[in-house]
């Protein structure tokens, strides 16, 4: 048998001190134990057969709302009992009633206790029916039963039988309530026994106040069915304990793919389903390829260090691979090459282009996939990316965060193409109602979209960007074709699937919300 | 991404027309500008809005004079005629050659009969701050100077002066300082001092009588360089290291004062270098050929070049000849942003309102996947959630205190960022086990037993890596309950491994994180692919949790032999 834990051996040696039996709630007491630690160490030392669980059913009482009342003033019949005595004995019932401050619809109810606890009778006196009570009755089993409860709660076992008499009749008359509970009580074993008697004594805090338990388990029960019972036909002969189905059980937590990385994955099926093909990339990116191949000129505002995370060392890639391509990015970028544009105007340095980032954008893949030899022309290709972005953490912030991206490679593509894909994204991802198109503006396309969605309940949202890549983009990477290039905002999508005001909720380092998230 | 702001009325005067004073109406009415409405307040009947222009290539729309010359054409308003160089101010500038290697180009006019109003002594400045800031490199490669005109005698000298020869009473102070006091204490000295500050000579801008206007680009003197709603005429210069971002800017900072009504006057410069002399600005209009077929091919339509000519019109393009598909058009001097064809043709489409266009699913077959390596990946995570562990997602950016020092790990070999945001996250992380120790931490709450699990990228120097740096996608796994020990998390790595046909031993070793003993490495075909065991007490307390924790990590690369 292997070694008891800590938390085991206290419970063991708490119920050794309590004959063998007690609740959970003594052990927790007695052990200091928390509830919930006590209830995983009750199932890991059952689960081991040193201890037994039962359950013993009862009933707890206490008065109703009515009932409560009764218990401060007296049942109905000992107040009306007690003004009819104080009166000379005899009174009309209405009158009785009314005097003693109750309403009318008591006339029936008292007349009818007062003779059945022979504590008065009805008699015809000139003409009239009186209540004749002559003196006040003594305390009856009801009443006791309402002093004994004052206003607490009783065990209705663990009632004398003459008050459980009382106790069922003050149910029925809804003066007390009833409610079936379940005492979870704990039984050591023989083994568990001797198990205990190998624990070295420890100091356990002392209990208080403990019931003696007992037990509810018949002669001849049996709680496990086992395989060599159904085997040899001997459950037949045997009696299963009942369980107790309905009452609840310890919490299970069943593994889960994380809710919004599942989201990405489905978005991702989504895009497969719309003939995309995934293309991955380096999170530690060249700035050539991050911003020189999309167009950014070196010196431009949105390359400064807020907006691109740099790294210290390394600190810069080998660009030799890209050689082709450097030269033509280097010489669109000064004076347009050969793409039909007058280009950016200024002196290109590879030493910038070879500096080492974080991925900034999605976008950095669409040109990844643009550089590969297997791209294909027509080709449809998208990525879900995680991106960096130098920004404080915060309600609203990610430093990290994911963009879906994606182009389509054909010779024939126009802005109406753009338009289309837009539409249908809007609809099938986002279950938009209606969109709308609204001039944008990238470094890296012409003509650029910004895409808004309109959803019931939640108004227009700006949803996505794209564009048609500028030739200056597409010819120094030696595609001729047009490309349209798109991104979704999916974290922002996201969001507001779920109603997540707060963004960092989406790494959530809260595993209770992770656990409770519901799966649609 | 530049924001304007201005007053409703103001626009209302500047295009002769009314406009919705609602949200709504009013973002239809800039997204011809590309920008979206970021405020509209009303105070006193005046309505105060506040837009953000996205395009941040477009300078002449980065105030409302500019807005309301675009939105007059496509709102097909009447266009005043384009503005002109009325004649040569009389002004000239003759430029010291020391200045060369300082802050070489310079371009000036002057603007008269203007009489600001107080709406557009603000708009001006605000344009000049964004010019300076974004188009002109934070004032490195062009930066504006505005001064009153009558105060000064041409011709004006762009010399240079040592930093504690020469001193002036700035804007913005009632002293006299010198430039180095300038750069040292002046707040303009201190924001954009370092453009200037590494030479030994600083640019000064003096007139004939040697009163100074400026210490370019840092600040104005105070006597000729604050300009009012009383004046009248106004020097505009701008200096920088670019002649081109020089001249452009001049050109779009005076066709916004003439939109108020002001009269363009030219200067000239002088250099003892390359250009030698120039007249500014020059307000040509730029020819450039736009190809119809070109533009119905992009934008996915059948216009005909009357119906392209009316929209190039509208979108503030003058229109010439057309031979074949090929339109002539003249780009008005402001337009700085036009590159190439495909900037005209946005151009038309935005005056068409693309809201217009029938959008149309390219018909495009192809078929779709996801990479083996994400395909991979996806049924690791599978696994370890049918073995009950929960997926997590953590950041993949750290710190060494998370990474290695509560770790027991040695701090070297980290991958650090330059300019990290935050001091706690500022290296690239090399394994995933401490991003699992710090959630575990933010849980100690939650019920347990907590298994978790991420499928996550990680780094490590590559130097035969074209990056140098390698994304490692790794595996790590924990379990933390009662009687969490080796013997389940190993079953877990057993159970995985086994489902995805790995063959592998587990070898004792020690490992600074866990407790020696109960660790060992994972080695398949002689190549150590992770790391098992139960974690070091001390490691777990440092975490503050108070439980047992076995896990492990693997290198999925190794794993799925991707290398």
């Amino acid at each position: 048998m292997s070694e008891l834990g800590e938390n085991e051996a206290r419970i063991l040696k708490a119920l050794q001190e309590s004959n063998g039996k007690a609740t959970p709630s003594i052990l927790a007491q007695k052990t200091g134990l928390a509830d919930a630690a006590v209830a995983r160490t009750i199932l890991n030392l059952s689960s081991r057969g040193l201890i037994k669980e039962l359950v013993e059913k009862r009933t707890e009482i206490q008065p109703t709302k009515e009932g409560e009342q009764y218990v401060t003033k007296g049942l109905p019949e000992r107040q009306v009992a007690k003004t009819i005595a104080q009166s000379g004995g005899h009174l009309n019932p209405k009158e009785a009633v009314e005097r003693s401050g109750l309403s009318l619809d008591y006339v029936p109810i008292v007349t009818g206790w007062l003779t059945r606890k022979k504590w008065g009778r009805l008699e015809k006196r000139d003409s009239q029916t009186e209540l004749i009570v002559e003196k006040e009755p003594d305390k009856d089993s009801d009443e006791e039963l309402l002093a004994l409860i004052d206003h607490k709660t009783l065990t209705q076992e663990e009632l004398p039988n003459e008050l459980i008499v009382s106790a069922i009749r003050l149910i029925r008359r809804n003066i007390l309530e009833s409610r079936a509970k379940n005492d979870r009580r704990v039984e050591i074993t023989d083994t568990g026994l001797e198990a205990a008697s190998k624990i070295p004594t420890f100091s356990v805090v002392t209990a208080v106040g403990t019931t003696t338990a007992t037990a509810t388990v018949k002669v001849g029960e049996v709680s496990n069915l086992t395989g060599d019972m159904i085997a040899s036909g001997e459950w037949e002969r045997m009696q299963l304990r009942t369980y107790n189905v309905s009452s609840n059980v310890p919490n299970t937590w069943p593994g889960r793919l994380h809710p919004y990385a599942k989201f990405l994955r489905s978005a991702k099926q989504q895009l497969i389903g719309l003939g995309f093909q995934e293309v991955t990339g380096p999170l530690v990116e060249y700035a050539f390829i991050n911003c020189d191949c999309l167009y950014m000129p070196q010196d431009h505002p949105a390359r400064e260090v807020h907006d691109l995370f740099y790294l210290k060392d390394p600190n810069k890639g080998d660009l030799s691979i890209w050689n082709g391509t450097v030269d033509r990015v280097e010489e669109t970028h000064e004076n347009g090459d050969k793409t039909g544009s007058k280009g950016w105007r200024y002196a290109y340095s590879r030493q910038e282009a070879a500096r080492l980032i974080m991925r900034s954008h999605g976008t950095a893949l669409s040109v990844r996939a643009m550089l590969s030899k297997n791209v294909k022309i027509p080709g449809k290709y998208f990525a879900v990316a995680r991106c960096y972005r130098p920004d404080p953490l915060d309600k609203t912030h990610l430093m990290e965060f994911n963009q879906v991206e994606g182009i389509i490679i054909d010779p024939n593509l126009n802005l109406r193409n753009l338009l289309g894909v837009l539409e249908m994204f809007a609809k099938e991802i986002a279950g938009a109602d209606k969109v709308r198109f609204k001039p944008d503006y990238f470094p890296f396309t012409e003509p650029s979209v910004e895409l808004q969605a309109y959803k019931q309940g939640y108004g227009w949202v700006e949803f996505g960007g794209s564009g048609i890549f500028r030739p200056e983009v597409t010819i120094p990477l030696g595609i001729k074709a047009q490309v349209l290039a798109w991104g979704l905002g999916i974290d922002r999508l996201y969001m507001m699937n779920k109603r997540i005001s707060d963004i960092r909720q989406l790494f959530s380092p809260d595993l209770e919300w992770i656990r409770q998230q519901k799966i649609d | 991404m530049p924001s304007v702001q201005f007053n409703l009325k103001d626009l209302e005067d500047l295009l002769g027309t009314k406009v919705p004073h609602d949200k709504d109406g009013l973002n239809k009415l800039v997204a011809y500008v590309k920008a979206d409405v970021e405020s509209l307040e009303e105070e006193n009947g005046q309505s105060t809005v506040s837009i953000e222009v996205k395009d941040s290539n477009h300078p002449d729309i980065w105030c409302v004079e500019g807005v309301a010359r675009a939105l007059r054409g496509y709102l097909k308003l009447k266009q005043p005629k384009p503005a002109i160089v009325q004649g040569p101010s009389g002004f000239s500038i003759t430029i010291d050659k020391r200045l060369r290697s300082v802050r070489p180009y310079i371009a000036c006019a002057i603007v008269r009969d203007v009489k600001p109003s107080e709406e557009a002594l603000k708009s001006w400045i605000s344009l000049q701050e964004k010019m300076d800031q974004t188009y002109g490199r934070k004032r490195r490669k062009a930066s504006i100077g505005l001064y009153q005109a009558d105060l000064i005698k041409p011709p004006i000298r762009y010399t240079v002066s040592s930093p504690d020869d020469t001193s002036f009473i700035p804007l913005g102070s009632d002293t006299s300082m010198t430039l180095r006091q300038m750069v040292e204490s002046h707040p303009k000295g201190i924001e954009y001092g370092q453009t200037i500050s590494k030479h030994d000579n600083w640019p000064l801008l003096i007139d004939k009588n040697d009163k100074i206007l400026s210490l370019p680009p840092i600040i104005n003197s105070t006597d000729l360089g604050k300009v009012t709603t009383e004046t009248k005429n106004i020097l505009i210069e701008v200096t920088g290291t670019s002649l081109e971002t020089v001249q452009d800017t001049l050109k779009i900072v005076v066709t916004t004062l003439s939109e108020r009504g002001g009269k363009i006057y030219s200067c000239t410069q002088k250099y003892p270098y390359a250009p030698t002399k120039t007249t500014t600005p020059d307000l040509k209009e730029q020819s450039f050929q736009v190809s119809l077929d070109h533009a119905n091919k992009l934008l996915g339509t059948n216009l005909t070049s009357k119906q392209a000519i009316d929209l190039l019109k509208r979108a503030g393009y003058s229109t010439g000849k057309v031979i074949g598909d090929k339109i002539t058009i003249g780009v008005p001097p402001y337009r700085i942003d036009i590159m190439h064809q495909v900037d005209v043709i946005e151009d038309i489409g935005i005056a068409m309102d693309i809201n217009t266009l029938h959008p149309q699913w390219p018909g495009i077959f192809t078929v779709g996947a996801l990479t083996p390596l994400t395909a991979k990946l996806d049924n690791i995570a599978e696994l370890m959630v049918g073995l009950g562990y929960q997926e997590i997602m953590t950041y993949s950016l750290s710190s060494p205190e998370t990474m290695a020092k509560k770790m027991n790990m040695p701090e070297d070999e980290q991958i650090e960022l330059q300019n990290p945001s935050m001091t706690t996250y500022t290296i690239l992380r090399s394994w995933l086990l401490p991003s699992l120790m710090e959630f575990l931490s933010n849980n100690t709450h939650v019920e347990y037993p907590q298994r978790i699990f991420e499928v996550g990228q990680c780094f490590a120097r590559g130097p035969s890596t074209p990056t140098r740096v390698k994304d490692i996608p790794k595996l790590s796994a924990v379990t933390v309950h009662a009687t969490a020990g080796f013997t389940e998390i190993r079953q877990a790595l057993d159970s995985l491994l086994r489902s995805i046909g790995i063959e592998y031993s587990v070898r004792p070793s020690t490992h600074p994180s866990f407790l020696e003993g109960r660790t060992g490495q994972i080695v398949t075909k002689n190549q150590n692919i992770g790391t098992i065991g139960e974690l070091n007490p001390r490691i777990i307390k440092a975490w503050g949790l108070s439980l047992p924790v076995g896990a492990f990590e693997l290198d999925l690369s190794l794993v799925l032999n991707l290398n």
